[in-house]
């Protein structure tokens, strides 16, 4: 079947050690899966000996004719050679289904490494620009399916040592028989071979156009598909737009399959045709003539004729083999260069104590790699054991870069970060994670059961009761237990059919329940209320001070009567800390603070009248 | 026999609609006879020229013979190569014109049926399809051409081969040789080899798919994960919740656990097909041979016809392994082809009336003793609901979260029908308006409002033909201007990555804007906003109440949030508890009631900024 394309040859010139990832690759077949290394030495020799067994027979089988063998030899020679035959053939399926294993095991090891990577790999080189383009690159090592390099790699290695080794002894069988027959077949070859070549470099360049076309037409595929989409896509009419976009899609995939077609047609074929003529025209003319001079038999014809096909046939595979170990080379190199950048571990070996008394900001100053604008300038603060924050400001005025830092996830450009009185770059970063509790304003849910959500441990390590205490202070317990499957409900649609659906403002609780649960001496909420009616809201606020109780806590949020609960409030304002103090002494300063509640607090007055809502009043 | 014919039926619809959308796709079909007749050229010409040789010809004699192979092989591989690299390209359109097809049939459904339960299902069944066997309408022709292949193959080589079998009926007295027995027991022979191939291979690939879907859902929770992770806001929460020990538990141990022995069972029972498939053909093989050579031994047949019946019946072998390896697979994609057309043939619930609205009238929505409960539910989600919206209007919709707030809304919109009641524009039952007219008089933001992976300017306008003038003051009244500004190809902009490698990804207060300007730009009847400003700050916020009049202006508006302050902005509130309307009224009125969910709403909220 034709399904046998590959992509590579992208043209670019990158520099690439073939023995070291060859080494590589090497190494982990070895440590992985020893016992089918064994395999290459019993697929070598079949894998040979089966083309050649196919040209012998016929001949066998006529000399047996001319020789005027009796019948029962001719028949043990017949059953001999069907059970050779049957043998060969067993073997040969049988070991590549080995292989094929060998090679799914190890794409499932490397797609396993790369897992574990993307989760301890230093935050900040995960989300730069640099860390996600070799996180896509090398991703086409494993993840690439059909043609995955890491798995492909053990067939093109088998293949191309028995490519090798058949062409040796093809080659040999040959030269006895003549030397220039040789030397024209390998020119036939070589014209297709560069055919071939050419026809790749069409591929690839059909692949690369067309990627954002597949991209696209599944992506509509998926919104079409989707409930919550349908809604804005009856709503405002969007099936014309949506029709448009697939029509465009269609005739600019139309423009390169044409493309790609006459390509090949003008390349590929006539080359492979005139390549074909060549080979055979010759195998015929030499054969013909060698049983003319008495040189071979007419049986022999038959065998050597089959020598030859066999010959191309080795040929062939041996640069299309030796091509695709290039191409592995390649994407295990990209895989590499992302297995190499920087872990968490590589962060200090300090261990943090069971107190947490001081965090200090001192003149921290950041700037986002590849941006120029610094997100915070010389911010400095110091907040103690026990003590409620609260930060407010506009939207981007640092607040949640701030919290960012602060759970040391960027590296201040300027300044240190000190967590009692020692810089949190000492300090091993997983156990410097564990003193913090956290609700982000974007999140994931795992798809396993709503329990392991909160609770992040396997099942027999959980604590019922502790559970319980996050659910009931987040306003879930009741709920979660009216379900059909409790807490052991799955979440996460997309993996499991029949998941639970909870309303964003149920998302925000059980967050904020997987914080509680955490228990940790610091707790960060960013914007925990927003999706949040009144009275949760206010449920939310009265219980703060007792969820807080003993903990450091960061608390942002727009709803500024949130602020109240706090002993500190930082009002931020383009990366500062433009104001500072409770919530009484921000408004006796009558600034920005006391501005932005005023601007809140604006409808909530009584005297307003309605119709004098004006844009100047609100003007700030 | 009923379930045969449909299933032919089924195929062959599903083959008119494959060749008609991308009749490139119908060279894989013709390539079959080129590629299953080739070998025969060789066959043949081989065997003459060997006879020729036999007898001692000059090499003149022999040369017309060589030229006529070589030309031939030529033709066979010029066309084969042609075709071959026609199909596949034919067939990647395939894939993209099926996509085409099967998102198309979605959009020509109404929300209610695109949101069932039953039609999601089928999405799931057939995208898993697609997922662990292959595209419906592709793999049902890559496999109908490989058995058509080995096929043409066995149908060419006992052509071939008949003459071996004609000789045994003309010639008699050489005793059990000649016997038509003989001939006879090598065609039950064949036939035996023939049935074993189809029955083994049929049951061997069901076995086999069954496995491969039970791995490949291993893998697709592996690959969740993995997708998941790569979004590097997920990171955050990784780290810091130590994720990393319950995700390997659950994505990566099971593969390397189950994931390993089922791929090992999976390469057994491939290698266990093959191996009968081998020994078959050695079995066919030995009787075939030995028929050839006894006979050529007693010079009933020629050295010539002996090179040509050998080649041909390497054929028969080759034919019969082509036909193994795709047999059972036929039966496999079946259930895909079903789960496609059930897509394509979906039907809408909701029947469009004829009644055409009237923008330049006096609008008033009417919800009479409306009741709703989403289907398969056995709770009402909203319950007696009586309301009047008049044009001009602005109606602050409060309540806590789950009252009926958004069910309300998209009841409005008819993205529903109520369950009882019914609701009526300008005294006529909505039903009977035309949908899409209907649907104009609405610029709604939902909570969940989409935008999509498409330009910017495309999102505003919901469509193609854009008038910038508008677009623009679209977009600075929603106050996502200062964003454009920072976008180097402003409205054209693609968003989000899905689509295009630098696609701007949005914040989700940008997001909002965008979804605003888009109801503006529609400059409907009446404007809709649940929860605009969730995302807002609060100086933001206060920007949006100030336009909100200004936009609103002259329009029915109705405005959704659990910020209370939006009650003041509007003429009339509506309080939603547990699916009914509980209040309605203006602020000042409702506040003074002290005993009403209203005032408990107020002033969890107003107790702090008093």
């Amino acid at each position: 079947m034709a399904k046998n394309w590959m992509v590579s040859e992208d043209g670019s010139k990158e520099r690439l050690n073939i023995k070291e990832n060859l080494r590589f690759m090497l190494k982990n077949w070895f440590e992985w899966d020893k016992k089918s290394l064994w395999l290459l030495a019993y697929s070598t020799p079949s894998k040979i000996a089966l083309p050649a067994l196919t040209a012998l027979i016929p001949k066998l089988m006529l000399d047996a004719i001319a020789q005027d063998w009796l019948p029962a030899k001719l028949i043990v020679l017949i059953a001999a050679m069907s059970v050779l035959l049957a043998l060969l053939s067993w073997i040969e399926p049988n070991l590549n289904e080995k292989l094929r294993v060998s090679g799914q095991l190890a794409r499932m090891k490397y797609r396993i490494m790369s897992l574990r990577k993307i989760m301890r790999i230093d935050y900040e080189t995960l989300e730069s620009p640099e860390g996600s383009q070799k996180l896509a690159k090398a991703k086409d090592f494993s993840f690439g399916g059909r043609w995955s390099p890491g798995e492909d790699f053990f067939a093109a290695v088998k293949d191309f040592i028995s490519s090798a080794f058949g062409l040796i002894t093809f080659a040999a069988l040959l030269t006895r028989l003549s030397p220039i027959l040789l030397a024209i077949i390998a020119v036939g070859c070589g014209l297709e071979i560069w055919g071939f070549h050419l026809g790749n470099q069409n591929m690839f360049k059909y692949h690369r156009n067309a990627r954002p076309n597949y991209a696209r037409i599944e992506y509509i595929n998926r919104v079409c598909t989707d409930a919550e989409t349908g809604k804005d896509v009856r709503l405002y009419n969007l099936q014309p737009w949506f029709m448009d976009f697939m029509h465009s899609v269609v005739m600019s995939h139309r423009k390169l399959v044409g493309k790609l077609i006459r390509q090949d047609l003008g390349t590929k074929v006539t080359l492979g045709a005139f390549a074909g003529m060549l080979r055979e025209g010759a195998a015929y003319f030499f054969l013909v003539q060698a049983v003319l001079s008495e040189s071979i038999t007419v049986p022999d014809f038959l065998f050597y004729f089959g020598i030859v096909t066999g010959f191309s046939a080795w040929l062939i595979s041996l640069t299309w083999q030796w091509s695709n170990i290039q191409r592995c080379c390649k994407a295990c190199q990209h895989f590499r260069d992302y297995m190499d950048l920087p872990d968490n571990a590589q962060a200090g070996n300090l261990s943090v104590g069971d107190s947490i008394d001081e965090i200090e900001f001192r003149d921290v100053s950041f700037t986002y790699k590849g941006s120029i604008d610094p997100v915070l300038k010389d911010v400095s603060f110091t907040i103690r054991k026990g003590e409620k924050l609260a930060i407010v400001g506009e939207n981007g005025a640092g607040k949640t870069t701030l919290i960012k830092l602060l759970c040391g996830f960027y590296p201040p450009t300027k300044g240190q970060i000190l967590l009692n009185g020692i810089d949190i770059r000492e300090y091993d970063r997983e156990n410097y994670y564990k003193i913090f509790g956290a609700v982000f304003q974007d999140f994931t849910f795992l798809p396993v059961s709503v329990s392991r959500n909160v609770t992040i441990a396997p099942q027999e390590d959980e604590d019922a009761q502790r559970l319980e205490a996050a659910l009931r202070n987040a306003g879930l317990w009741d709920k979660l237990n009216a379900l059909p499957d409790g807490l052991e409900s799955p979440m996460v649609k997309d993996v499991w059919e029949g998941a639970v659906n909870f309303s964003g403002g149920e998302r925000q609780r059980l967050l904020l329940a997987r914080a509680l649960y955490k228990n940790a001496p610091v707790l960060i909420l960013d914007e925990p209320t927003a999706a949040l009616d009144p009275i949760a809201e206010n449920r939310l606020y009265e219980k703060y001070s007792r969820f807080t109780q003993g903990k450091t806590s960061f608390f942002i949020s727009h709803r500024i009567a949130s602020t109240r609960f706090c002993e500190r409030i930082f009002y931020m304002a383009d990366g500062k800390i433009a104001e500072e103090g409770n919530h009484e002494q921000l408004l006796a300063n009558q600034g920005a603070y006391y501005k932005m509640f005023e601007t809140q607090s604006y409808y909530y007055r009584k005297e307003l009248g309605t119709e004098d809502i004006g844009e100047e009043e609100l003007a700030v | 026999m009923k379930k045969i014919i449909a299933n032919i039926r089924l195929f062959a619809r599903g083959l008119r609609m494959a060749f008609s959308s991308s009749p490139l796709a119908l060279t894989l079909v013709l390539r079959q006879p080129i590629q299953a007749l080739a070998p025969f050229v060789n066959i043949y010409f081989s065997a003459m020229i060997i006879e020729q040789l036999t007898l001692k010809d000059s090499f003149e004699e022999i040369l017309p013979n060589v030229l006529w192979a070589v030309g031939l092989n030529a033709v066979f591989y010029f066309l084969n190569w042609t075709f071959d690299r026609c199909s596949w390209p034919g067939m990647q359109a395939l894939y993209i014109q099926e996509q085409k097809l099967s998102s198309q049939a979605m959009l020509a459904l109404d929300y209610e049926t695109l949101e069932d339960t039953d039609t999601q299902h089928k999405f799931t069944e057939l995208s898993e399809h697609w997922h662990h066997k292959g595209s419906p309408l592709q793999s049902p022709i890559w496999d109908l051409s490989g058995l058509m292949g080995g096929i043409i193959s066995i149908g060419a080589s006992i052509y071939f081969l008949i003459p071996l079998f004609k000789i045994i009926f003309v010639r008699s007295g050489e005793g059990f040789l000649n016997s038509p027995w003989l001939a006879i027991s090598v065609f039950i022979f064949i036939a035996l080899g023939v049935g074993a191939v189809l029955y083994l291979s049929n049951k061997m690939s069901r076995a086999w798919f069954t496995m491969h879907s039970e791995y490949l859902k291993l893998e697709g929770i592996f690959h969740y994960y993995s997708r998941m992770l790569e979004k590097s806001n997920t990171g955050k929460e990784v780290r810091i919740y130590a994720q990393q020990e319950l995700i390997e538990r659950h994505a990566s141990d099971r593969l390397m656990d189950e994931g390993v022995t089922l791929q090992r069972k999976l390469g057994n029972s491939q290698a266990l097909q093959s191996g009968l498939l081998a020994i078959i053909g050695a079995i066919l093989g030995f009787g075939v041979y030995l028929l050839i050579g006894v006979k050529g031994l007693f010079g009933f047949i020629g050295v010539g016809a002996i090179v040509r019946y050998m080649g041909s019946f390497l054929q028969v072998v080759n034919g019969l392994m082509q036909i193994g390896g795709n047999v059972g697979r036929l039966d496999a994609f079946i259930p895909g082809m079903r789960y496609f057309f059930d897509i394509v043939d979906l039907i809408p619930k909701h029947k469009s009336g004829k009644l055409k609205t009237n923008a330049q009238a006096e609008l008033e929505i009417e919800f009479r003793d409306v009741s709703f409960k989403y289907p398969k539910q056995e709770l009402y989600a909203l319950r007696n609901v009586n309301f009047t919206l008049r044009g001009g209007e602005h109606l602050a919709i409060v309540g806590e979260n789950g009252s009926g707030k958004t069910t309300f809304i998209k009841l409005m919109c008819r993205l529903y029908d109520p369950t009882e009641g019914e609701i009526l524009l300008n005294g006529k039952n909505i039903k009977d308006y035309n949908e899409e007219e209907y649907r104009k008089l609405f610029g709604v933001v939902f909570q969940d409002y989409q935008l999509f992976a498409m330009p910017l300017g495309e999102n505003v306008a919901a469509g193609t033909e854009i008038d910038e003038d508008k677009l623009a003051l679209c977009l600075d009244e929603s106050d996502f201007t200062p964003r454009l500004e920072h976008l180097e190809q402003g409205t054209q902009t693609w968003l989000y990555k899905d689509c295009s490698d630098d696609g701007a990804e949005l914040s989700g207060g940008e997001a909002q804007k965008l979804a605003l300007a888009r109801a503006l730009y529609k400059d409907s009847p009446v404007i809709v906003l649940d929860e605009p400003t969730a995302a807002l700050d609060p100086l933001a916020e206060a920007a949006v109440y100030a336009n909100f009049n200004r936009f609103a202006q002259g329009k029915a508006a109705i405005y959704i949030s659990h910020r209370l302050s939006s009650c003041r902005f509007c003429e009339k509130v509506a309080v939603f508890e547990e699916g009914e309307l509980v209040q309605y009224g203006g602020h000042e009125q409702l506040i003074l009631n002290e005993d009403g969910k209203y005032f408990e709403l107020w002033n969890a909220q107003a107790k702090y900024y008093v």
